[in-house]
C-alpha cells in the first residue's frame, strides 16, 4: 500500500503477439516532439517580452514560429501521446493484437513525416493562414491518408476483438478517430493553385465559421475526448481502483460528443456572424459544463480509497492535477463564451491563459503521468529510474502552470479593461496601443518564467525516462503476467 | 444517492484489461447542474431573440446613444473659441504636437503652411478642427481626435485660426507640393553629388545626428524604427540602401508621400550629413 505503483515488479504485462514496438516508437516521438514544441513556445514567450528575440531572419519571427509551436504541441506531442496510449491500451482492452501491423507502421512513419514537413514549411512561411490548420494542401492530403489508414486499423481491431463489452475508453477513442478526419477534410477543402498555395472554397464569414467549427473541435475531439479515453484507461490502472460510475461515463460521453460539435461559434462572438449562430455557440458552450465535469468527477472519485497514495506517488499526483485543471478550464471556457464576458476577454491574453491551463495542466500533466507509468512497463524495468526527479518534475511543472496562467489572466483583464477605459471627456484613456503593451510586459516576463519551469520539468522527465530504459531488466523467468 | 446501494461492481473487469467499474448513480447535483444549463440555454435564447429582440447591432446603437448622451459634443464640430486664454492654451498644444511638421511659425515643413491663404481641406474653423480630429492618413497627418480630445482640438484650432495670414510665403517651396497641392508642382529630381562612404568623419556623423533629430525623428522616430515613415534600420530599402541612394531620397523626397524633398530645406551639406548618419547606423549591425 505504501508502495507507489511504479515500484511494483515485474511490470511488463505484454502478452505475446502484441506490437509494443510501435507503442515505444510513438512514446519516444512524444517526448522528442514535446521538448521541441515547448521549446518553441518558450522562444515565443521571450519574443513577446523582448522583441529583439525575433531576430532579423524571417524564419524565426513570431508570426512563423507561433503556428510551428501550436502544431508541434497539439499534433506532434499531443498526437503521439494519444497514439502511444491507444496502441498500448487497444489490444489489452480488446484482447487481440492490432488488426494490421503494417498499418500501425505506416501510421507511425506517416505521422512523423507530416510533422517534419510542418516543421520545414511553417518557418518558410508556407501557410494556409487558418489557425491550427496552417499546413498547406499537399500535407493536408497526407494527413487524411494517414488518418484513414489509422481508422481502418482501429476499426479492424474492434471488429476482430475477443471481448463483448467495449470499455468506455474505446468509445472516447472512437469519437476521436471519426471526428478528426471529418473536421480536417471539411475545413481544408481548397482549390490548389500551385504546389504550395491554394484557395479555400469558403469565403468570408462562412470560412470563419467553418474554421472555428474545426478549431474548437480540434480542442474538443483532439485534446479532450481521446485524452479522456486515456484517463479512463490509465488512471484506474495507475490507481488500481474501479472506475467510480459506469453510468456517468456513458452519459457524459454522449452528452459531451453531442454538445461539443456546436460550440465553435463562441470564437466569433461580436462578429459578422448572424446573432442566432452566435447564440447557438454560446448556449451550447454553457451546456458543456456538466458533461465536462462528468469526466472530472469520474476521474477524481475513482481515486476514493487511494487518496493516501497521493503523498508518495507522483504519477497519481500528475493525473489528479491534470483532472483538476480539466475541471477548472472546462468551467472557465463556458464562462468566457458568455457574450458580455467574451466582450472583455476576447483578443486578450486571458484566452492564452485559458488555453494553456487546459494544454499544460490537462493534456500535459496527464501525458507525463502516462509516460512515467508506461516506460518501465514497456521496457520491462522494475521501476522508474528516479522517483525524486519525478517528484521534482511534478512540482516545477505545477508551479510553472500556475505562474503562467495567473500572469496571463492578469495581463488579459488588464488590457481588456484598458482598451475600453475612457477619460471624463469621452476620449480613450489609452489611445496609443503600445502604452498598454508596456503595462502588460511584466506579465510577459512572468509567463516566460512559468513556461521555462514547465519545460525544465519535461527535460528532467526525458532524462529520467532515458535512464529508466538504461536500467538492467529484472529476470523474467515466469510467463508475463498482468500488472495487477 | 440512496436510491441504490453504492459500489456495486458491474463485472466488466475481465473484459476491460482488469479495470472494474462501479454501477454508481449520477450525483444529484451533477444532474441538477446539467438540467440548469439546458434550461438556461433555452431561456436565454428565447429571451434574447424572441422576447427582448436583442441583437449586437441594437447593442451597438444603444451604446452610441448612451455615449452621445454622456458626451454630447464629442465628434461634432466644436465651437472654436476666440478668447485669448484658449488661444494661449492652443499655442502650447501646438508647440507640443504640431510644430515638428508645420513649423514654429506655422510656415509649414513636412506638413503644409497653416498661415497662408491656401487651405487644401477648407479654411473654416470647423473644417480645420475636423482635419485635426480625423487626420489625413494618406499624407501622414495623424488623427489627433482620440489623443487630444475635443477640447484640446478646439483650442489648437483656435490658435491656428488666430494666425491666419501671418505667413503668406512658405518657409520651404517644396513642402506645399508634397502636401498634395498638385503632383506636377513636384520639382524635377536634383542630381546629387556623389560622396564616398569612406570619407565619413565623426564630425559629419555628429552633425548628421543633430539634423536627424530635428527633422527626421518626428516621422521615423529617434531610434529610427519608423512610425509615420518606414523604419531606417530594418535592412529593407524601398529606394536603395547605398549612401548615394539615401542622399538621393533625402534630397528629392518620395512623391505622393509625406517624405518631402529635403534638399531645398536642408541644403547639400546637411543632406550629406544626415544621409551619412543614417547610412552608418546601418553598417553598425
Amino acid at each position: 500500500m505504501s508502495e507507489p505503483s511504479v515500484a511494483a515488479a515485474p511490470l511488463n504485462p505484454s502478452p505475446p503477439g502484441y506490437d509494443d514496438a510501435v507503442v515505444k516508437r510513438f512514446l519516444i516521438a512524444t517526448v522528442v516532439w514535446g521538448i521541441v514544441g515547448m521549446l518553441v513556445g518558450v522562444v515565443l514567450a521571450l519574443q513577446l517580452a523582448w522583441w529583439p528575440a525575433n531576430t532579423n531572419l524571417p524564419y524565426f519571427t513570431f508570426s512563423r514560429l507561433r503556428p510551428l509551436h501550436t502544431n508541434a504541441v497539439i499534433f506532434a506531442f499531443g498526437g503521439n501521446i494519444l497514439f502511444t496510449g491507444i496502441y498500448y491500451s487497444m489490444p489489452r482492452l480488446l484482447r487481440v493484437p492490432m488488426w494490421s501491423k503494417a498499418l500501425s507502421e505506416f501510421h507511425f512513419w506517416g505521422w512523423q513525416a507530416i510533422i517534419v514537413s510542418a516543421a520545414v514549411t511553417l518557418p518558410l512561411g508556407l501557410t494556409q493562414t487558418h489557425e491550427y490548420a496552417e499546413l498547406i494542401w499537399p500535407i493536408d492530403i497526407a494527413i487524411a491518408v494517414v488518418w484513414i489508414a489509422f481508422a481502418i486499423n482501429f476499426f479492424g481491431t474492434i471488429a476482430v476483438r475477443k471481448v463483448k463489452h467495449l470499455y468506455v475508453a474505446i468509445w472516447f477513442y472512437m469519437s476521436f478517430v471519426i471526428a478528426i478526419p471529418i473536421l480536417h477534410i471539411f475545413n481544408n477543402l481548397a482549390i490548389p493553385a500551385t504546389l504550395t498555395r491554394s484557395y479555400p472554397i469558403y469565403s468570408g464569414m462562412t470560412d470563419a465559421l467553418v474554421q472555428w467549427w474545426y478549431g474548437h473541435n480540434a480542442v474538443g475531439f483532439f485534446l479532450t475526448t481521446p485524452f479522456l479515453g486515456l484517463m479512463y484507461y490509465f488512471l484506474p490502472r495507475a490507481a488500481n481502483r474501479p472506475v467510480y460510475s459506469y453510468r456517468l461515463s456513458i452519459i457524459h460521453f454522449w452528452a459531451l460528443v453531442f454538445i461539443y460539435i456546436w460550440a465553435g461559434p463562441h470564437h466569433l462572438l461580436y462578429s459578422g456572424l448572424p446573432d442566432w449562430v452566435q447564440t447557438t455557440g454560446m448556449v451550447f458552450s454553457l451546456m458543456l459544463l456538466a458533461p465536462s465535469w462528468g469526466g472530472m468527477l469520474n476521474g477524481l472519485l475513482t481515486l476514493r480509497g487511494a487518496w493516501d497514495r497521493l503523498r508518495s506517488d507522483y504519477i497519481l499526483k500528475m493525473m489528479v492535477v491534470a483532472v483538476s485543471f480539466y475541471g477548472m478550464s472546462t468551467f472557465e471556457g463556458p464562462m468566457m463564451s458568455i457574450r458580455s464576458v467574451n466582450g472583455l476577454s476576447h483578443y486578450t491574453n486571458w484566452t492564452i491563459g485559458h488555453v494553456h491551463s487546459g494544454a499544460l495542466g490537462w493534456v500535459g500533466m496527464l501525458s507525463f503521468g502516462i509516460l512515467y507509468w508506461l516506460v518501465p512497463r514497456l521496457w520491462n524495468k522494475s521501476k522508474v529510474y528516479s522517483n525524486k526527479l519525478g517528484e521534482t518534475h511534478f512540482w516545477i511543472g505545477t508551479i510553472g502552470i500556475v505562474i503562467y496562467t495567473v500572469a496571463m489572466w492578469a495581463a488579459g483583464v488588464t488590457e481588456g479593461l484598458m482598451w475600453r477605459a475612457v477619460n471624463p471627456d469621452g476620449t480613450l484613456m489609452y489611445a496609443d496601443f503600445s502604452t498598454i503593451v508596456g503595462y502588460i510586459q511584466p506579465f510577459y516576463w512572468l509567463r516566460l518564467l512559468g513556461g521555462l519551469m514547465y519545460l525544465s520539468g519535461v527535460v528532467l522527465m526525458a532524462y529520467n525516462l532515458f535512464m529508466t530504459v538504461q536500467q538492467p531488466s529484472p529476470e523474467t523467468g515466469a510467463a508475463p503476467q498482468p500488472a495487477k | 444517492m440512496s436510491k441504490k446501494q453504492l459500489d456495486q461492481l458491474m463485472g466488466h473487469g475481465a473484459d476491460n484489461d482488469g479495470i472494474e467499474e462501479y454501477d454508481n448513480p449520477l450525483p444529484d447535483w451533477w444532474i441538477g447542474l446539467f438540467i440548469f444549463t439546458v434550461l438556461f440555454a433555452v431561456g436565454y435564447t428565447v429571451e434574447y431573440h424572441f422576447i427582448s429582440g436583442r441583437s449586437q447591432d441594437a447593442a451597438y446603437l444603444a451604446q452610441l446613444e448612451d455615449a452621445k448622451e454622456r458626451w454630447p459634443e464629442f465628434g461634432k464640430a466644436v465651437g472654436v473659441p476666440t478668447d485669448a486664454a484658449s488661444i494661449a492654451e492652443g499655442q502650447e498644444i501646438y508647440v507640443a504636437n504640431c510644430v515638428n511638421c508645420h513649423g514654429a511659425n506655422l510656415e509649414g515643413g513636412i506638413g503644409p503652411n497653416l498661415a497662408d491663404d491656401e487651405w487644401i481641406h477648407g479654411g473654416e474653423p470647423d473644417q480645420i478642427a475636423a482635419i485635426v480630429t480625423e487626420g489625413v492618413a494618406a499624407k501622414g497627418m495623424p488623427a489627433w481626435g482620440g489623443l487630444l480630445g475635443p477640447d484640446k482640438v478646439a483650442k489648437v484650432t483656435a490658435f491656428v485660426v488666430s494666425k491666419k495670414g501671418t505667413q503668406p510665403t512658405s518657409a520651404a517651396p517644396t513642402p506645399a507640393a508634397a502636401a498634395g497641392a498638385s503632383a506636377e508642382a513636384q520639382a524635377d529630381p536634383v542630381e546629387v553629388d556623389p560622396f564616398d562612404p569612406a570619407d565619413i568623419t565623426d564630425e559629419i556623423l555628429a552633425a548628421g545626428a543633430e539634423v536627424y533629430k530635428t527633422n527626421c525623428a518626428v516621422c521615423h522616430l529617434e531610434d529610427m524604427t519608423g512610425q509615420v515613415g518606414p523604419s531606417l534600420v530594418d535592412g529593407e530599402w524601398k529606394h536603395g540602401g547605398e549612401l548615394s541612394d539615401i542622399m538621393n531620397t533625402v534630397t528629392n523626397g518620395i512623391p505622393e508621400t509625406a517624405m518631402v524633398a529635403w534638399g531645398a530645406v536642408l541644403g547639400d551639406e546637411k543632406v550629406r550629413d544626415v544621409s551619412a548618419f543614417i547610412y552608418s547606423k546601418n553598417q553598425e549591425d
